[in-house]
């Protein structure tokens, strides 16, 4: 029987938002994200195989010199959409686990974004479901990066509209290669 | 009534919010033209790839809004 909750945990070290169940653990933090914490909840003793993804600021986008970047999302919304997304993976990839965690906020070229587990009994499982996570994330879920340059400016990149009837991408990505 | 609407990414310049007054309900779909009228047709192409939601689901376009309350409107995304 499937055990959900949901928690709004507003403490400095932990995340702000957590979706449970057993085997999807999705979260957004402001807070270092912790790829430990990630490994833990996806541990299965009937699992071969564990595929970690993480996502890290560059230091260069489109020729330009970049030296931070700003996530901003809605919180509620990005769970409810990481939990969907997790929760289609699972249907695809059966007897696989997930742990998501986004972060929100500042963060230096180097930090890192987001962290992605899925753990599966073998490799080819763990291997697609975490690159379908990924492609996802950037398509659906609801964040925004603000770039900032060395030169003093900020951009607001472009991204993927929500809207059914909307143009599929920014018209830079060919669909799936949002930085 | 009177709706919230937060601003997120792209519209953050404008502020982190913006209140819509309106006659009686009205559609997601009559809030995006409200919302050109009311921060300048100059944001028109961003309002209109964009998505309006409250805490939990995406907004369609024909979807009424019956009392005062807070919504989100969402920018292209680009989680990651």
């Amino acid at each position: 029987m499937e055990k959900k909750s949901y928690h709004h945990v507003d403490c400095q070290y932990y995340p702000l938002y957590v979706v449970v169940n057993m085997a999807i653990f999705v979260s957004v933090t402001r807070d270092a994200i912790s790829i430990q914490k990630l490994l833990a909840e996806v541990a299965d003793d009937s699992h071969g195989a564990l595929d970690f993804f993480i996502g890290a600021v560059r230091n260069v986008h489109e020729g330009k010199d970049v030296k931070g970047i700003t996530y901003d999302g809605h919180e509620m919304l990005i769970n409810k959409t990481l939990d969907d997304i997790c929760r289609e993976a699972e249907r695809m990839w059966p007897d696989t686990h997930y742990a998501v965690c986004h972060y929100l906020g500042d963060l230096p070229v180097g930090g890192i974004s987001i962290a992605i587990a899925v753990s599966s009994a073998h490799r080819a499982e763990s291997f697609d479901a975490c690159r379908y996570i990924i492609e996802a994330v950037k398509k659906r879920v609801p964040v925004w990066k603000q770039e900032h340059y060395t030169d003093g400016s900020s951009d607001w990149l472009p991204g993927h509209s929500l809207r059914k009837r909307a143009a599929p991408c920014c018209g830079h990505c060919g669909g799936s290669n949002h930085g | 009534m009177q709706i919230t609407i937060s601003f997120y990414g792209a519209f953050r310049r404008l502020g982190s919010s913006v209140v819509l007054n309106t006659q009686g309900a009205v559609t997601v779909g009559d809030l995006r033209n409200i919302l050109v009228e009311e921060i300048g047709k100059e944001n028109k192409a961003l309002i209109y790839d964009s998505v309006f939601a409250n805490d939990t689901t995406i907004l369609n376009d024909g979807e009424k809004i019956l009392s005062s309350c807070g919504l989100s409107i969402l920018p292209p995304v680009c989680g990651g």
